[in-house]
């Protein structure tokens, strides 16, 4: 197999060096490059449309908002276009290579005639498949729980991107789960990307440029995660004035300022958010207990943010930004009671923090090849500790403490070069290489003990640290086969040393558009993923004490294979898309039957895991309008997701916990004016799987192997449904918004009325067995999250 | 001219108004929090049946119960009218149950029995219930000589005596400690379950507020794969993990306290410990109930686990197993 995917590297790269020697040869033109950016704050534009109609071929602008498009000679028409700007036409006579910087004015929405529509942005034009795009501008609009929106929660609202349940903000992407996401904040991976254990994600909507998820056909430069890529781009930072907006809900504050540092050189952006969950509760919950004077408690709970960029041109060849991102979630109590002489403490804490640092640079080689440079180092730590302390406050006083702190964490140091080549209108290229360094400390409980004039303890058990070394090299050509086929070829070649072990792999994607002639477009796909870092956890909840773990010569890496076809077409503003899919999974992890994370605090983590395969297979359905006075999409999945392993559920295959058959959203928004914009989301799934005690027979057991028979213990043993075997409550739920803005001459100022799940139906989030007052039993389901009416106020400047 | 669609004071005070009602109604459905409640469907009672024993024994044990619905809040009943058989491979078989055979208190009772070795079949019926049947091998014989020997060397590394005045008479505390090394029986293609544990011969004295006779095990290395605390068995289960041989040189200390006013009779009481062979389907059920019984994360964090059965029923156990004592003295 590895010796066909040689062959299919080797061929790809003579392709790739025929296709430029025959490009030079046969050069009918000159090429236009450069970058097309908001004319008001000079921020790149990412995905902007450069089509010249005359020869039907354009480009989109990468990530930096650099293009490259080689044009015919003779005058030429060509159309910049973006959504939410307007476009811009020139008539363009090259007679040499021409640098060109597009800026774009931002348009007013509501005027359709803003967005061209320039057709090579249409769905049914782009090799890509199975990726989606919410525009940041919609993202702000959307109803959200306490007013704080949310960006991986807008996601949830796409087909084939399932919640986890009642409020968390974790991803399920067609059938995978959330740690076979890769989730990249300007290039950098996140590890945990949740605050208040789910409910909100770690990204800050203000500070947010663009991002997209692709689930599926997966091009070459990605890797190393099965289920999706979801691309986080920061704002870069106005080059022109200084800007800001303030927000304040009842859950948090935030705030965003950006502005040049150099005009048109370089800016900054900065934004900050906190939450005073603490400060609100902690009155409440004082004048609670204010009845026991002599017991005192300090509850806490509160996350922050912060994120940072500062964009530095050198040139007008080179490029520079520094990214940085500090997130931290600390959560606790501590309690001191006194009676007499004595004083007794106990104080209970659990934090876990985020930190991503980046250094990008920028550089125009010549008007086709274009190069991107990143170093980055990505920190995520978990800690747990509690302590308690007694004191006799007499004459001999005595004390005794015992203190116990879990830490997890894991932190990466890459190094990555990306190259994108315009080699031709037919051809283009990207290829590139990356490093990453990774150490993984999987747990370690350091236990402190100490009691008055006795020798002290103090000690550190749990699982060693490891390291592992994570190479990939890919090569990938866009290339326009002929009129109506334009296809994705690359390979993404990777390999993991760990422990002295390698782990080599080839993998192979493609990638193919075939136009029809009633202008839609049937698209296919294949990827195959390998991943090489695992996240143990508990299915039921998602916990900041999920452990990020390193395949290892036990626990091999995790691999996928899918394929997906689809049909796609725009019908005058609004873009249908029908994909279907197939998923299968290999090296998959899970807790052995009666394990927990709490087992990995004290022994091998590897003894605690069984490794399976899975597969996932459905249909997608998406009608999206993403332009004109009223906005959204209706989306619906219709899926199946499975898991087998041999040491669960008797070796049978199960329904995955998140296997959803049904799932549905409608988003729609509205903009009556520039004052009024209403915005309402519904959506519906299918009932989480879970696996319920069924029945319970009484057992009995010797007490010696060797003493009299007949001296038994009783035990009652309750026996569980097969894996999986019932559902909850399908879920639904309807959220609005309505935005009222007020501008003035300085700043406007918006008030957001929403209002989260308006008929206020109880979604269940965790099932008991209660014992009612007659005696009888049931199991039972709970929500926690009624109708939530919330109110926000933001101003920008 | 001003613009129609720009909000008047009254609905920026309607708003609030209205979020506030939409609050306390949030409120009154969260107070009650039910969703719904669960329907499962109707469990149909199947017998339970343990039967767990050495071969080599004066008295066997057998019990039914019914199984019951997670929901019946009556729970699994005794069933004393049920018969059971045991038959051999050689076509030899031992039959009783039925109300003549019930203890009170202890179950369904046959004595003199001796099984041979081989393959025995258990079957217990019961009318209206379907038959539950298991089969189950005789593990070979424990002991220190034989096909199936262990090999035992321990040191005595520490005695420490306390002696106090408790009125007129003297009171002893003996400590000793052990380490103890002992070589397991691994059979090539077979897999081996042991469990160690310590014998309590004595009980705890609430006057002298002290052991009579206390003895513990533990581990020499407390990482060591091959060995899980199993608090059902109350000791040590030991598996052999990997090829022949692998149970060899299993390294423990053993602690005894012994407490007592004739100090030559303490000494002279051996530390008891017990080890049993178990069958292979006896040590997964002890394993599978130690881990539902004894979640490591609680019963919310921990993936459930399934009770092994070797019924056919699928509910107890028929479980064999060989023993014999280990005395450590202070020689």
């Amino acid at each position: 197999m590895h010796r066909i995917l040689l062959v299919y590297l080797m061929a790809l790269l003579q392709c790739g060096i025929a296709i430029e020697a025959s490009g030079q040869e046969t050069n009918k033109g000159h090429q236009v490059s450069g970058y097309v950016l908001d004319a008001a704050s000079g921020e790149a534009l990412i995905g902007a449309t450069v089509w010249c109609s005359s020869i039907d071929a354009g480009v989109s602008s990468n990530t930096y908002g650099y293009y490259s498009l080689q044009l015919p000679f003779g005058k030429q028409q060509v159309t910049v276009s973006f959504i939410g700007f307007q476009a811009q036409s020139f008539e363009l006579e090259l007679k040499e290579d021409l640098k060109m910087d597009v800026e774009l004015a931002s348009g007013v929405a509501i005027q359709e005639a803003v967005v061209t529509g320039a057709s090579f942005d249409r769905i049914e034009d782009q090799v890509q498949m199975s990726k989606m795009e919410i525009p940041m501008d919609q993202v702000r609009r959307l109803p959200a729980i306490g007013g704080e929106v949310d960006l991986l929660k807008s996601l949830q609202l796409m087909p084939g991107v399932q919640s986890g349940g009642e409020g968390t903000s974790g991803l399920y992407v067609r059938g995978g789960s959330p740690d076979q996401n890769l989730i990249v904040l300007d290039g950098v991976p996140l590890y945990s990307v949740s605050h208040l254990f789910g409910f909100f994600s770690v990204f800050n909507a203000d500070a947010v440029k663009q991002m997209s998820i692709t689930k599926g056909g997966f091009p070459a430069r990605y890797g190393g995660r099965l289920s999706s890529v979801l691309e986080v781009n920061m704002k870069d930072g106005n080059m022109r004035e200084y800007h800001g907006t303030a927000n304040v809900s009842i859950l948090a504050s935030k705030f965003t300022v950006e502005g040049p540092i150099v005009k048109d050189k370089a800016s900054f952006m900065l934004s900050g958010r906190r939450t005073y969950l603490d400060l609100l509760l902690n009155p409440v919950i004082n004048s609670i207990n204010s009845n026991d004077p002599s017991v005192e408690t300090d509850p806490r709970y509160f996350f922050y943010d912060l994120n940072g960029k500062i964009n530095w041109k050198i040139g007008s060849k080179d490029r520079v930004y520094l990214s940085v991102f500090n997130g931290k979630d600390d959560f606790g109590l501590a309690a001191t009671e006194r009676e007499g002489v004595s004083t007794s403490t106990f104080d209970f804490g659990l934090d876990w923090k985020n930190q991503v640092l980046a250094a990008r640079w920028n550089h125009e080689w010549n008007s086709k090849l274009f190069s991107n440079i990143t170093l980055t180092q990505s920190e995520y730590n978990f800690n747990t500790g509690i302590q308690f302390s007694e004191t006799e406050n007499t004459s001999d006083s005595t004390s005794a403490s015992f203190a116990s702190l879990y830490r997890s964490g894991i932190v990466d140091y890459a190094a990555r070069i990306d190259f994108s080549n315009a080699i031709s209108n037919r051809h283009y290229l990207r290829y590139g290489g990356n490093i990453t360094l990774r150490q993984f400390n999987p747990g370690a409980t350091t236990l402190q003990l100490q009691s008055g004039d006795f020798p002290g303890i103090d000690t550190t058990f749990g699982s060693s640290e490891l390291e592992s070394v994570e190479r990939f090299l890919y090569i990938e050509d866009e290339v326009q086969l002929s009129d109506r086929i334009k296809a994705n070829f690359g390979v993404h070649a990777t390999a993991l040393e760990v422990n002295g072990k390698y782990f080599p792999s080839l993998q192979p994607r493609a990638a193919l558009n075939w136009k029809l002639r009633d202008g839609s477009a049937l698209k296919f796909s294949y990827a195959q993923m390998q991943q090489f870092v695992h996240l143990l956890t508990n299915e039921g909840l998602s916990l900041p004490t999920d452990l990020w773990v390193p395949a290892t010569d036990e626990v091999t890496p995790q691999l996928s294979t899918q394929y997906a076809a689809g049909w796609a077409k725009t019908f005058g503003e609004i873009e249908v898309s029908i994909e279907g899919y197939y998923k299968a999974m290999d090296g998959l992890i899970s807790y052995r039957e009666g394990a927990s994370f709490s087992n990995t605090f004290n022994s091998r983590w590897e003894d605690q895991v069984t490794q399976g395969q899975g597969n996932a297979y459905g249909f997608e359905w998406l009608f999206q309008k993403k332009i004109g006075r009223t906005t959204g999409w209706v989306g619906y999945t219709l899926s199946w997701a499975n898991r087998q392993f041999d040491e669960i559920n008797s070796g049978n295959w199960f329904p995955y916990t998140y296997d959803r058959r049904h799932d549905a959203s409608v988003v729609l928004m509205h903009r009556f004016s520039d004052r009024i914009d209403f915005s309402a989301t519904w959506v519906y799934g299918t009932g989480r799987a879970l696996t319920l005690p069924e029945a319970t027979f009484r057992t009995f057991l010797p007490n010696s192997f060797t003493t009299v028979p007949g001296d038994f213990t009783g035990l009652n043993v309750e026996v569980p449904s097969e894996k999986n075997a019932y559902r909850t409550s399908p879920y639904h739920r309807a959220d609005v918004s309505l935005t009222f803005t007020k501008e003035k001459p300085a700043f406007s100022r918006s008030l957001i009325f929403s209002v989260y799940n308006i008929y206020n139906n109880l979604n269940p989030f965790f099932s008991l067995v209660e014992e009612d007052i007659d005696g009888s039993l049931s199991i039972v389901e709970y929500g926690i999250f009624p109708i939530i009416p919330s109110i926000a106020w933001r101003a920008e400047f | 001219m001003k613009q129609k669609t720009s909000p008047s004071i009254a609905l920026y005070l309607a708003l609030p108004l209205a979020c506030f009602v939409l609050l306390l109604s949030g409120c009154e459905r969260l107070g009650n929090g039910v969703v719904r409640e669960i329907e499962f469907p109707a469990h149909t009672p199947q017998l339970a049946v343990t039967l767990i024993s050495r071969p080599t024994t004066d008295t066997l044990v057998a019990r039914a119960r019914t199984s019951a619905g997670i929901l019946d809040t009556t729970g699994s009943k005794r069933l004393k009218n049920a018969l059971f058989t045991l038959s051999h491979e050689n076509g030899t078989s031992l039959t009783w149950g039925g109300q003549s055979d019930w203890v009170g208190g202890v179950g369904h009772v046959i004595t003199s029995v001796n099984l041979e070795p081989g393959l025995w079949t258990l079957r217990c019926e019961e009318e209206n219930f379907e038959t539950a049947t298991a089969v189950q091998l005789t593990p070979p014989q424990i002991d220190s000589l034989g096909e199936y020997p262990y090999a035992i060397a321990t040191t005595l590394n520490n005695v420490e005596i306390d002696e106090y005045n408790e009125g007129e008479e003297f009171k002893y505390v003996v400590y000793r400690n052990w380490t103890m090394e002992l070589d397991l029986p691994d059979r090539p293609g077979d897999r081996d379950f042991f469990v160690l544990k310590a014998q309590q011969t004595d009980e705890w004295d609430e006057e002298e507020e002290f052991w009579e006779n206390n003895t513990q095990i533990s581990p020499e290395i407390e990482d060591d794969t091959r060995m899980t605390y199993n608090r059902l068995a109350g000791g040590w289960m030991i598996e052999d993990i990997s090829d022949a041989n692998s149970l060899n040189a299993l390294g423990f200390e053993v602690d005894q306290y012994l407490s007592g006013s004739n100090l030559d009779s303490l000494l002279a009481r051996p530390a008891k410990l017990e080890l049993a062979a178990l069958s292979n389907e006896l040590a997964e059920y002890y394993r599978t109930l130690e881990l539902i019984n004894n979640p490591s994360g609680g019963p919310l964090f921990t993936e459930p686990l399934l009770a092994f059965s070797n019924m056919s029923t699928g509910f107890g156990c028929f479980g064999l197993y060989t023993s014999c004592e280990l005395e450590l003295t202070g020689e």
